[in-house]
Parts: C-alpha cells; structure tokens; sequence
C-alpha cells in the first residue's frame, strides 16, 4: 500500500474534485435564488417597464448583464466563505501542507468557484429564453465566442474571490467591499447600458469608464449575444479580461500568502 | 534510535516586529516521541507549523534525513503528516469521503484509502460515524478523524498539535494509546501539548520552549532526576514563572 509521489497536476485535479464535490450540495440552491432575481429582473425590464417607455429591446439587450452577472454575484458568498474559514476552520492550512505547491491549491480553489459560476451561467441562457421566447434569437448568437466569454468571465471573477477573502480578512467588513467596490463596478460597468450609450452622452466619461474590468465583461457578452454594432470589439474585451485574469491571480497568492505565510 | 531523522538547525521566525523562535537548534530522532512545552506564546505551535512546513522560517534550516527540506519539499510532505489543533476537516463532506480525498493527494487509489479506511476505523473505532458529516461528530470523534486522516498515507514523522486540547480524561487516555502504537509501529511523532502528565507519559524526549528559545532537552526521568522534583509540572512551573531559579536554570544548561 505504498503510494506514489504524485504530479502537481494530478494533486490539482483532486483539488478540483474536492471543491467540485463541496459546491455540489449548494448549486441547486444558487441556482433557485439566482433564477428568481434574473426572472424579476428581465420580466420587469421587457415587459413592463416598457409601458414607462423603455424600449422594447431592452429585455433582451439585458441577457448579457444577467449572465455576466451571474458569475459577479458568485463573488460574494464565497468570499464569505473563504474569509470564516480563515477565521475559524482554517481547512486551508490543511491544503497548503499537502505535497504540492500553494500555487496549485490556490489555482484549484480559483477554477473551482469558475466551474460554478459556469454552470449558474450558462443556465441563464433557457431562462431568458423562456422568458423572451420570440425575441430572443438563439440562432443570432455566436456561440463559440459565447462559451469562451463565458469561461473568461467566470475566471475572471473567480480570480478575484481569494484576493478579496484575504484582503478584507474580517467577515464585519464584507459589506463594505460590496458596498464600495463590487456594486459600483458592476453597476457602472454596463449590466444595464451599452459602452456606446455612454459615448454617445459624454466622450470623456465613456473613456473613464473603460478603465472598469467589469465593462469589458459585459460588453463581450453582448458582443457575442447581440452582434458587434451593439458592444466593444469582442477580442479587445476578452484580451483585457484576459489580463486582468492574471493580474487577480498574481494578486490572491500575494494577498493569501501575506496573510497566511505559507510556504 | 539514535540516527537523526529531522535536524533543525538555527532557525528564527519573526511576525511583524516579534520574535517567536530564537535560534533554535535541536535534532528529531527517528522513531522517538519528543514533546514541545511552553507556556501560550511559547513558539511551540509555530516551530511546530515550521517543521510542517506551513510556514517558511526567517533563517536556519531543516534538513531530513541530511537534505534541506525546501529543496524536496514535496517528498518531504509526502512522508510527514501534520495534526492541527483545529479540527480542520471538510464540513460538507462525509468523513469517509474526507479521508479518502487524504488518500488521493497522496497518490492513494481508492482502492488502497478503503483498505487503509477500514484498517483505521477499528483501530480508531470510528465505524459508526463514517457517513456521517463532521458536525455531527463530538470533540473527541473529530480529533480521532483529524488522526485518522493523518495517518492515511501512512506518514514517517507526525507532528500533533495539542491533539488532546479539551477532551474528556477518557478519551485523552484513548489517544495516548493510539500514540503510543505509532510509536510501536516505527512512526517518528513531535507532540506540541499543554499538558504535562501527557508529555511525561508518552515522551521519549521533551522540549521545553520559553519566549522562543529551547531552555531544555533531555527525557522526563533525567530531568526530575536532574531537578530533584517527582513531576514535570513541577520542573516547567518553576522554570517558567519563578525567577529564582534562574540560578538552578544556568546552572543546568
């Protein structure tokens, strides 16, 4: 029964699993909640707020901000979860003395609330469907760039939950990151405008707004859901978030690592 | 018994502007128990969690079996096990999934962490409750857990931090006996532990730690020997809160 030395990549996907088989009890749960706010959310925008005058177009226009949103809303309840564990369970300490590097676990972490995510968003596409069932063309849709944006994004956000849990540190302040930072970049950053609509307002404040990495989410997804004329150019998009990607990585193993000392 | 299987050597770790471990310096002997004693605040958790290698050391090394433990790190893991304080098991899981995931980061097929499963469930009686999630488990069935999931990969060295923190006489007594069985079976074991009876019991060797530094090394008979005290208690309490034996402490050392 003696074991052998195992590759980091197998170490990974056992890490994988092992989050996989954490999250699974809770999707269905997320799911339900996450349906009922994007069902609310699109019926009023596409059906009645259009007797207020809002255009006709504009519940399918919002598609993408609910699954951009989607992933977004991951943020949240596991930073919640990653910060009690630091504070209390600390199973994290765990992990990190298992025989492979803190890079792995952490990555594994990371893909893991992504794969979630993934999956709470790509079930938001028969929602909408069922929701604007003769406005929204699936056939319009470009698919392949759809399930790329769709993993982007979700590595994107799901890049930036480690670095958050270990920045914040305490569960009292969890409010605040939301308050602050997490709903003012989402709210600006196109869920229910286009890049262009801005532009068309104020030049100057269409630029500032390109320095929010959450308008590129949206503006690829509706790249790929709507067609260009409406959004950002979809590899433009994909390339920042891309970047930003890395650049919430490189940041939760600092944050992790300063605030955890690990090896 | 006497070959060194982990030699620690100089090793200092500083939080912030503190210093916990002030150059310390001390060899684990392969198939021993040595204890790691102290007050709160000691550096016994944190020399402990070095050895583990959670966390780095400022400076000094740690060789095993004559190599620097950075530099095999992953082969170094695989052979240690490290049994935190806090019962850190996965919640939302069943504790046999628990420990056959234990199983699998260590290159275990499923296979070998079921047999290794039921091996470990009679002899830390654990049967009744492998379905079942952690919160259902009492503080001395999770620890029994946090045992048995150390020992899936069937490590060389062990380290216990304060394994027995909180149980019932009882149960502590069950878990001397689980220890001293490694000890039987060739297993290396650092047990980091407040209490004293626990340390005289089971150690081979005992290390007393006091504001970072190692005052004394040596087995629990040659020290109340040395001492001319009938316990350890007796030793630590005065060696670490009364000042007037710093005399009888220099002249020890």
């Amino acid at each position: 029964m003696k074991d052998k030395n195992m590759s980091n990549g197998n170490i990974f996907f056992i890490l994988l699993k092992t989050r996989l088989l954490i999250a699974r009890p809770f999707f269905i749960g997320k799911l339900i909640n996450l349906s009922i706010w994007a069902f609310c959310s699109l019926f009023i925008t596409g059906y009645v707020m259009q007797q207020f005058g809002l255009s006709s177009g504009f519940g399918t226009f919002q598609i993408a901000g609910i699954i951009g949103t989607a992933a977004l809303f991951e943020i949240y309840p596991n930073v919640i979860t990653m910060v009690l564990d630091f504070a209390s369970a600390k199973t994290i300490s765990y992990y990190l003395t298992l025989p492979t590097s803190a890079w792995i676990v952490i990555a594994s972490m990371i893909i893991g609330f992504a794969l979630q995510g993934i999956g709470l968003s790509f079930c938001m596409i028969p929602l909408s469907k069922m929701i604007f069932l003769h406005q929204m063309n699936l056939l319009r849709i470009a698919w392949p760039k759809l399930i790329i944006t769709i993993i982007i994004v979700n590595l994107f956000f799901s890049s930036a939950i480690p670095a958050i849990a270990a920045t914040i540190k305490s569960i009292d302040k969890i409010g605040n990151t939301w308050s602050r930072f997490i709903f003012p970049l989402w709210f600006l950053g196109g869920f229910q405008f286009s890049w262009h609509n801005i532009y068309s307002i104020s030049k100057p404040l269409a630029y500032f707004f390109l320095l929010n990495p959450v308008l590129y989410v949206m503006e690829a997804l509706r790249s790929t859901i709507l067609g260009y004329e409406y959004a950002l150019p979809w590899h433009l998009c994909i390339t920042i978030i891309s970047i930003f990607c890395i650049i919430n990585f490189l940041l939760s193993y600092r944050q992790m690592k300063k605030l955890l000392d690990f090896v | 018994m006497h070959i060194p299987l982990l030699q620690i050597k100089n090793l200092t770790k500083w939080y912030g502007s503190k210093q916990v471990l002030k150059d310390i310096s001390l060899d684990i002997l392969q198939g021993e128990i040595i204890s790691f004693l102290g007050i709160n605040g000691a550096g016994k958790t944190t020399l402990s969690s070095i050895i583990a290698t959670l966390h780095p050391a400022n400076s000094g090394i740690i060789l095993f079996k004559g190599k620097p433990v950075t530099s095999i790190l992953k082969e170094y893991r695989h052979k240690i096990a490290f049994c935190q304080q806090q019962p850190n098991l996965t919640h939302s899981l069943s504790l046999e999934q628990n420990l056959i995931l234990a199983g699998s980061y260590y290159g275990m097929t499923n296979t070998q962490s079921r047999e290794r499963i039921s091996l470990l469930k009679k002899q830390l009686q654990l049967t009744e409750y492998l379905e079942q999630k952690v919160s259902v488990l009492s503080g001395g069935f999770k620890q029994r857990f946090m045992i048995a999931r150390s020992l899936m990969h069937n490590p060389e060295l062990i380290l216990f931090d304060e394994p027995t923190v909180a149980l019932d006489p009882h149960i502590r007594r069950q878990l001397w006996s689980i220890i001293k069985e490694l000890k039987n079976n060739g297993t290396t074991i650092i047990l980091t532990t407040h209490y004293l009876d626990e340390a005289e019991t089971l150690s081979d060797r005992v290390c007393l730690l006091d504001k970072g530094v190692i005052r004394l090394i040596d087995t629990p008979e040659k020290l109340k020997q040395d001492f001319k005290m009938n316990t350890l208690e007796d030793i630590f309490i005065q060696l670490t809160k009364d000042p007037s034996v710093e005399y009888e402490r220099q002249k020890y050392e």
